[in-house]
């Protein structure tokens, strides 16, 4: 009876504490989207007006008229895609090299490579641009897709390097016995156990690329060729912005992340059921 | 017929060329055009319609509109320069313009203003000079510090509007004693009365901003100034510098008739837009946006004066790149680009026109002014006209070396400590000289 | 189980090539996309900021060698040099901890099992969705002394009041406060690394009557090592390379109290356009971050277990 009672009380101060956190968090896409229904002069009010009044649709209108949301999404896919794919498959590769083979060199070469994420794009941006220019490929989408199949970052390869080194060894000397190759036991056992790791980086890269705006900005000059992101700054001024247009486009460009990721992190269960294999 | 008259040389240039080498083809030039802003932005549409038609009246040229909104203006032109594909003209801003333009980064325009007596006639204060007295290019437009006032504020205290006429400009005093009477608590008790309460305030009277475009025009009325003459001193702890932002400081702590800083960057509703403030000294491309704001009842006025009425002349500048291929093509663009005669941002109230023609022809005049129903208010042609053309200094930025860094690591903290209240106004310009002398490095001019 | 895996280190041994050579070559192999694109598009950059740290460059122009000369002047007469490394590490060494542990706490939050866990995890997601600029007003209300909602809250319950962003000394305490909304990423990766706990161990537990705390100290924490260590190296990275919050909400102030390292370089390549100074300094941000990195590497042997690896 205790314990029942005490679950009880339990699971209800859990659903508390979830809810009041909850509130917190939503405020911020609360916001974005109550500015998105105003127009620039009752946004900034103060005390904020949390219920748009009038409500001002004719922002999603605009935005929609004067944004080619699906020539830019066509963009925006068209380097998200082979980007996400880049990410994925060539992290995965090398993260195992990483974590899942031990050889003679191996931290320094992976210390040498993170250093690369302590270096502020501030001052490796004109070089890089250089490059590109110099191979001919600016106002094309190579340099925002080639390096993604390089390893797709640093950031992706030392996450999955993490979660690589977590999977005991045993498994992989019993699969080397049974003659199975590195590529093998990659692909048949490092990779489905690794399911959540695996979709947490395609989140990050997916978001990467979608919000990406100073990559498209410095490399993207043809305004056929803009992105979603680039395509928010369209509606900046030198003196002015036009804040309710921008919020609604804002407000357009987040609602198919958030569709996204509600599906992706309901793989994460299928992550548990793999993951009880283990042991 | 200025057009025409503009493009005879170009025409017979390529006459020439074409009848040496025997070739009768004309090639398209093609310029690209970088601007600050986004292509769907009101400033963007209307350049890219200036540019349409100036296409239809030159076949021969072709001009690519880069639009680059937003903070990544500078990272992607430096990119752009680094690599040798950087646009042929473009937008820059002024501190970096006269750096690079010394480099030999940009064209020299000297004599292709003096071949040209319509571009060399632009206001004497928007000429960006460097070196011996070289011309890198001028403001992209005008921009003059102003007084905008919310009429119904006045209106329901019963004062008159600020003066529009420089000669008449309010002193100091009369503008803290209006400002006074413009702030009104939650009681409706306004600043001036025994029972305001400072804690509570519905409106303010008055704000003058805290950048240096607000102060300088103040400083400069009083004898003061932010440099010496040879841009080798901080001169902002004389004095009547001290009293300049004292006052400015006791507007908003000792008279509460001014929100501090951290009280504007949170409440940006303290704008004339809403009602809740009822002065704003800001700079002339207001309003526009103003002038957008429906039901809104705006006027005009000079700033007021601590001795003799000043204001300050600023603005980002329009440069020519050194390597462009088609300096004479460029630059016959180039004093197009800002013509109010084909661009609509001089009349929608963001822009002010360079030449002088359009301060002293009642017609040109006009036709900026009144060209569009319900933008500028009345007394315009003194608060803006007379005051430009016998009232406005060049701002610094226009002839001081290294003003960025003075001004983000020595000036600007001190003055923001100053007005967070955390240092006594003294203290702070002490440190602001301290810091700022051991980084002046003169003027761009050689003497 | 270690028998198993020693027959299969004789096994291979017996193929002839020696292991170490045919894991050198696996390795490599497998890890050169890494190595490939490094040289490709990491190393000229990172030599060429080098190089350029050695010259004074505008960025137009040629760079005019002048040796450390930057350097020596960052060490010796730059007072925002150090400035701007103690607000950094400042900051850091309030938000880092700070933000893991809330990641932490909701990443176990989010692990239990009850009704809409998937809304849930995407409502405390969203602040890293949306787009700052969209929330960095909503902030500035939230911290404005006067008027904001945080002084409402503590006002009633006769807490002393905050100037928050907005005076010197509490200006990276209320960034770092801010920086929790933010933790969304950091979390998701716990989440992730929750997964991998074998459930069973739990079970193990609660049979010998341990409660929730147990459970957290001898099997969630322990097995969560290796996820900690990488959030913790990670953030610490970003952390010390903050540029958007004092870029958007501060810029640098009130009087240089929250000038950021970044936000200092920043100024220093695209207002000053003294891409030689900039440069210089990242070089030395690199070795700050570098030798961080290297100590948190060095010690995480003491507290890091991967489970894959006991030997």
């Amino acid at each position: 009876m205790t314990i029942q009672r005490q679950t009880i009380f339990r699971t209800a101060l859990a659903y508390f504490g979830l809810i009041m956190l909850s509130i917190i968090f939503l405020i911020p896409l609360y916001w974005l989207v109550r500015s998105s229904l105003m127009d620039d002069s009752t946004i900034f009010t103060f005390p904020p007006q949390w219920i748009p009044n009038p409500v001002a649709w004719e922002n999603y209108d605009f935005a929609l008229s004067r944004y080619p949301l699906f020539q830019y999404l066509g963009n925006t896919l068209t380097i998200l895609i082979p980007a996400l794919v880049g990410t994925i498959v060539s992290a995965t590769l090398v993260a195992y090299g990483f974590a899942r083979i031990s050889w003679p060199g191996r931290d320094l070469v992976f210390g040498l490579l993170l250093s690369t994420l302590m270096l502020p794009y501030v001052v490796t941006l004109i070089p890089t641009f250089f490059m590109w220019s110099r191979l001919g490929f600016v106002d094309t989408y190579v340099p925002l897709i080639v390096p993604s199949w390089f390893g797709g970052g640093m950031f992706n390869i030392f996450l999955l390097r993490q979660f690589f080194r977590t999977i005991p060894q045993d498994y992989d000397e019993a699969a080397t016995l049974d003659g199975a190759n590195h590529f093998q036991i990659l692909w048949h056992l490092i990779v489905p156990m690794s399911r959540p790791a695996i979709i947490t980086i395609a989140i990050f890269s997916f978001l990467h690329h979608w919000n990406d705006f100073l990559g498209p900005l410095i490399y993207i000059s043809d305004p056929e060729k803009q992105t979603l992101a680039l395509g928010l700054s369209n509606f900046q001024g030198y003196y002015s912005a036009e804040w309710g247009h921008l919020m609604a486009a804002s407000t357009l460009m987040i609602l198919p992340i958030i569709v996204l990721f509600f599906v992706a992190q309901k793989y994460f269960i299928k992550g548990i059921a793999l993951g009880g294999l283990k042991g | 017929m200025k057009l025409l008259q503009r493009l005879l040389p170009v025409f017979l240039i390529l006459c020439l060329v074409s009848t040496g080498i025997g070739v009768m083809a004309q090639d398209v030039v093609e310029i690209d055009f970088s601007i600050w802003a986004g292509c769907e932005s009101s400033e963007g549409l209307a350049i890219q319609n200036a540019i349409d038609a100036y296409e239809a009246d030159n076949p021969n040229v072709k001009v690519n509109l880069i639009c680059i909104a937003g903070d990544g203006y500078q990272e992607r032109i430096s990119a752009m320069i680094a690599s040798g594909t950087n646009p042929d003209m473009g937008y820059l801003n002024e501190a970096i313009a006269l750096e690079w333009a010394s480099e030999g980064a940009l064209l020299d325009l000297t004599e292709y203003f003096q071949n040209d007596p319509v571009a060399s006639a632009r206001l004497p204060q928007s000429f960006y000079r460097y070196g011996d007295n070289q011309i890198l290019g001028t403001n992209t437009a005008g921009e003059i510090m102003l007084l905008f006032y919310n009429k119904d504020n006045f209106d329901a205290a019963g004062l008159d509007y600020p003066p529009t006429n420089a000669a008449d400009a309010w002193t100091w005093e009369e503008f803290v004693d209006v400002c006074q009477q413009l702030t009104i608590d939650r009681n409706g008790n306004n600043a001036a009365s025994a029972e305001f309460d400072p804690e509570n305030i519905d409106t303010y009277g008055c704000n003058t901003g805290t950048w240096w475009a607000a102060y300088h025009p103040l400083l400069v009325s009083n004898g003061a100034d932010i440099f010496s003459e040879d841009g080798m001193q901080v001169v902002l702890n004389s004095p009547e510098a001290q009293e300049v932002f004292q006052s400015i400081y006791d507007l908003m702590y000792v008279y509460h008739v001014m929100p501090s800083p951290a009280a504007f960057q949170a409440r940006q509703d303290v704008g004339l837009q809403t009602g809740k403030l009822a002065m704003q000294i800001d700079g002339h491309w207001t309003t526009s946006s103003l002038a957008d704001t429906e039901g809104l009842n705006f006027g005009i006025g000079v700033l007021p004066r601590f001795d003799e009425p000043v204001t300050t002349f600023l603005g980002g500048v329009t440069v020519i790149f050194a390597n462009t291929e088609h300096p004479n093509e460029v630059f016959e663009f180039y004093t197009y680009h800002n013509d109010p005669e084909y661009v609509p941002m001089y009349s929608d109230g963001l822009w002010m026109p360079l030449t002088e023609e359009y301060y002293t022809d009642p017609v040109k005049r006009d036709e900026w002014l009144h060209g569009q129903e319900g933008v500028y208010p009345e007394g315009v042609e003194d608060s803006i006209v007379d005051y430009t053309l016998n009232y406005a200094v060049q701002a610094p930025i226009y002839w001081v070396k290294n003003w960025p860094q003075i001004m983000d690591e020595a000036i600007g903290p001190a003055i923001e400590a100053i007005f967070a209240d955390e240092m006594s106004v003294a203290d702070g310009l002490n440190q602001a000289v301290e810091m700022g002398n051991a980084l002046t490095e003169g003027r761009w001019v050689n003497p | 189980m270690e028998n198993v895996a020693s027959k299969g280190r004789v096994a291979q041994e017996q193929r002839g090539l020696s292991r170490k050579q045919r894991n050198l070559l696996w390795g490599l192999l497998f890890t050169s996309p890494a190595i490939i694109g490094f040289f490709l598009w990491q190393f000229g950059p990172i030599m060429a900021a080098i190089g350029i740290s050695l010259t004074e460059w505008k960025i137009v122009g040629t760079p005019e060698w002048i040796g450390l000369a930057n350097y020596q002047k960052i060490f010796t007469t730059d007072p925002l040099f150090l400035k701007s490394v103690s607000v950094t590490l400042i900051y850091t060494a309030l938000s880092v901890p700070a933000s893991i542990a809330f990641a932490f706490f909701l990443a176990v939050l989010l692990d239990q099992k009850v009704r809409l866990l998937p809304v849930f995890r995407t409502i405390f997601y969203l602040p890293s969705i949306v787009p700052f600029i969209a929330s960095s007003y909503l902030w500035l209300w939230l911290f404005n002394p006067d008027f904001g909602a945080l002084n409402a809250i503590i006002r009633p319950l006769g807490l002393p009041e905050s100037k928050w962003i907005f005076a010197s000394d509490s200006v990276l305490p209320s960034l770092a406060l801010m920086s929790l909304w933010g933790v969304g990423g950091t979390m998701l990766i716990f989440l992730a690394g929750l997964q991998g706990v074998p459930k069973q161990l739990y079970e193990a537990v609660e049979v010998d009557g341990g409660n929730v705390w147990h459970k957290m100290r001898h099997v969630t924490i322990p097995i969560m090592t290796p996820v900690i260590f990488f959030n913790f190296v990670l953030t610490t990275i970003n952390t010390l390379q903050t540029f958007t919050q004092p870029f958007v909400m501060t810029q640098g102030g009130p009087n240089n109290a929250s000038l950021f390292y970044v936000l200092y370089l920043y100024r220093k390549a695209f207002r000053q356009s003294d891409m030689g100074y900039a440069s210089a300094l990242s070089i030395i941000l690199l070795l700050i971050i570098g030798v961080l990195t290297y100590i948190i590497f060095r010690t995480s042997s003491l507290w890091v277990f991967y489970e894959g690896e006991r030997d």
